[in-house]
């Protein structure tokens, strides 16, 4: 493999690879989506329209 | 009928809508555009145009979706309706059903031959095969063999019938129960099979499995940069096409995946948390298996030739054969199977926007609404099936797939930026979000982004003979005239190139009738989706908000 290949493909690589783990890490540490209560009220006000 | 549905996590969401983009396109569309377009110098036009087109664009979709389910809109139509006050906005939405509709019927098709070719992979159907021979199989397995005017493979309708009847079933469990769950498994399957197949292609080596050249060459043949390349318009084009199609932008499916979030709920981490996946599948795993791997048997010049769907059919099967019976068959089922989940993934993004329509707006329950789906995606597959070797099956792809796709995309970019308002827009794409967007994309998402969109739909009306620019220009400016190609979107519908346009020939119809009869079957379908939108916002429950208005 050429040098100027093989640079392209690894910068591609770790950039590529680097974001996606990154945003990853951050989904898994973020807080959830579903909130019962917050569920709970909206069928209720749904309700009462 | 409100729909109270919701994701069930924020992973499964995350994945969903990594599955949605993730097609077969990242493994064998992003391979032939890289080597047809500079090599590892295309990365460059692909990059930029992720961060200036891409991403706005997922923020945009996940926007637009988040709001219009705040009003109980999953689908399209409702959503832009809900993006200004002018009445027309809601039947640009009829883009958002049209594609998807038509795309699944061919889609669907399409992942069905993988299904197909899982099992006859696994049960050895290719051992002993010539390239010939396994050449010859597709066709016979088409229905395409001898080129008869109706392509009937009972086969083939037999795998078709169960990939829909899959894809059905899941729409009918439901968004957190059906499609979050089946991508929980559909995902992760799919990166094992990817990475199977990319450590096989690793470690390929001249001699070895019968392999004629190192694996390594393929990848050298992918990524050498030809840095002359970036000054051709064509190359920056193709590198916005590829970015265009493989976030599966400009559909509707991500507006409908959104719609099911809270108000609240985080969209500009999720959606750049998505966006990198389905990057990494197409850079890191789409990059290298087909061309390391048919490289290694079959040689550069043969790869360039025939890179891209029919190697991933034609050729690919051969190939494992050298891998002796078991690896073969795993690697068939590893390379089938990773195609049939990241097909399953996409299809049910593209049932569930249209699901979502007829339940929304017709008051459909969800049973009912997927079984008025699924009728209608058998009707619009049956010419691609019965006609494919006629051009319907490309007819679809050329007008559902690509250039309606576009359309929407630059109208909906214009539709947020400029009717909705940047700033209402940028407060949206803000609300509640995880991580903070740099405020220079404010600027991007109202301008640039459009512009990119603008030149990639002008780049399909007037694309010119063989993708020269250069050439065209000089031969405009020289005062004769613009060479298009046959493959332009005008060179299509005004059939450059073609000399026989008759529709019968001894009495048997020919493929330009069947094309022109196709093209009229999605026009009808295109004007029936607006005639349905038109009787839903008919509605008297609608008609007092349109009242509200005016």
């Amino acid at each position: 493999m050429t040098t100027s290949a093989f640079i392209m493909m690894l910068s591609t690589w770790i950039l590529v690879t680097f974001f996606t783990v990154y945003f990853f890490i951050r989904v898994l540490r973020a807080p959830h989506l579903h909130n019962p209560e917050e569920d709970a009220f909206e069928d209720q006000f749904d309700e009462d329209k | 009928m409100k729909s109270k549905e919701r994701w069930g996590s924020r992973i499964g969401l995350v994945l969903a809508m990594a599955g949605n983009a993730v097609g077969l396109g990242n493994l064998l569309r992003f391979p032939a555009q890289a080597v047809q377009n500079g090599g590892g110098a295309f990365i460059i036009p692909y990059l930029v145009s992720f961060v200036f087109m891409g991403l706005p664009l997922l923020w945009m979709e996940w926007a637009i979706g988040r709001y219009g389910g705040q009003f109980g809109h999953h689908s399209a139509p409702g959503m832009m309706d809900k993006l200004g006050k002018h009445r027309w906005l809601k039947y640009t939405g009829v883009f958002g059903i049209f594609t998807n509709l038509t795309i699944a019927a061919y889609y669907t098709y399409l992942e069905s031959w993988t299904l197909g070719y899982v099992y006859h992979s696994l049960v050895g159907t290719f051992q002993g095969m010539s390239a010939h021979d396994v050449k010859n199989f597709f066709f016979a397995y088409v229905g395409a063999e001898g080129n008869p005017l109706v392509n009937f493979s009972g086969e083939a309708i037999f795998f078709f019938i169960i990939t829909v009847g899959l894809n059905l079933w899941i729409l009918s469990r439901g968004v957190s129960k059906g499609i979050e769950a089946a991508n929980k498994i559909g995902m992760p399957l799919l990166l094992i099979f990817g990475l199977f197949l990319t450590v096989m292609a690793f470690t390929l080596h001249a001699g070895k499995f019968n392999a004629i050249n190192d694996a390594i060459q393929g990848m050298n043949f992918l990524w050498e940069p030809k840095f002359e390349s970036l000054t051709d318009p064509k190359v920056w084009l193709a590198a916005a096409g590829q970015i265009f199609f493989t976030l599966s932008v400009g559909l509707g499916s991500i507006h409908c995946y959104a719609a099911y979030l809270r108000k609240n709920d985080d969209i500009a981490l999720n959606s750049l948390s998505a966006g990198f996946m389905n990057e990494f599948v197409e850079v890191v795993l789409g990059g290298s298996i087909i061309i390391p791997i048919g490289v290694a048997y079959l040689g550069l010049d043969e790869v360039k030739r025939i890179v891209g769907l029919s190697m991933g059919f034609q050729t690919m099967p051969t190939l494992f054969q050298n891998w002796g019976p078991v690896l073969a068959a795993l690697g068939g089922l590893a390379w089938f199977g990773l195609l049939f989940f990241a097909g399953i993934t996409s299809s049910l993004a593209l049932g569930q926007p249209v699901v979502a329509f007829i339940h929304d707006e017709f008051h459909l329950d969800r049973k009912h609404a997927v079984r008025v789906f699924g009728i209608l995606l058998i009707i619009l597959a049956a010419p691609t099936i019965l006609f494919f070797s006629h051009g319907a099956f490309d007819e679809y792809d050329q007008w559902s797939g690509t250039f309606f796709l576009v359309l929407f995309a630059l109208i909906e970019s214009i539709a947020f930026g400029w009717i909705f308002g940047i700033d209402r827009g940028w407060k949206e794409i803000q609300r509640g979000a995880d991580i903070r967007i740099p405020s220079f994309f404010k600027f991007v998402i109202k301008y640039i982004t459009p512009l990119f969109l603008l030149a990639v739909f002008c780049g399909s009306l007037i694309a010119p003979r063989d993708g020269n620019w250069q050439g065209a220009f000089s031969m405009l400016f020289s005062g004769h005239g613009w060479p298009l190609d046959p493959n332009s979107v005008i060179g299509k519908l005004f059939r450059v190139g073609v000399t026989d346009t008759r529709y019968f020939v001894d009495g048997v119809p020919t493929s330009i009738f069947i094309v022109d009869m196709t093209r009229l079957l999605l026009l009808l379908t295109m004007i029936g989706i607006a005639i349905a939108v038109a009787v839903a916002w008919n509605h008297p429950s609608k008609k007092i908000h349109q009242r509200g208005k005016q």
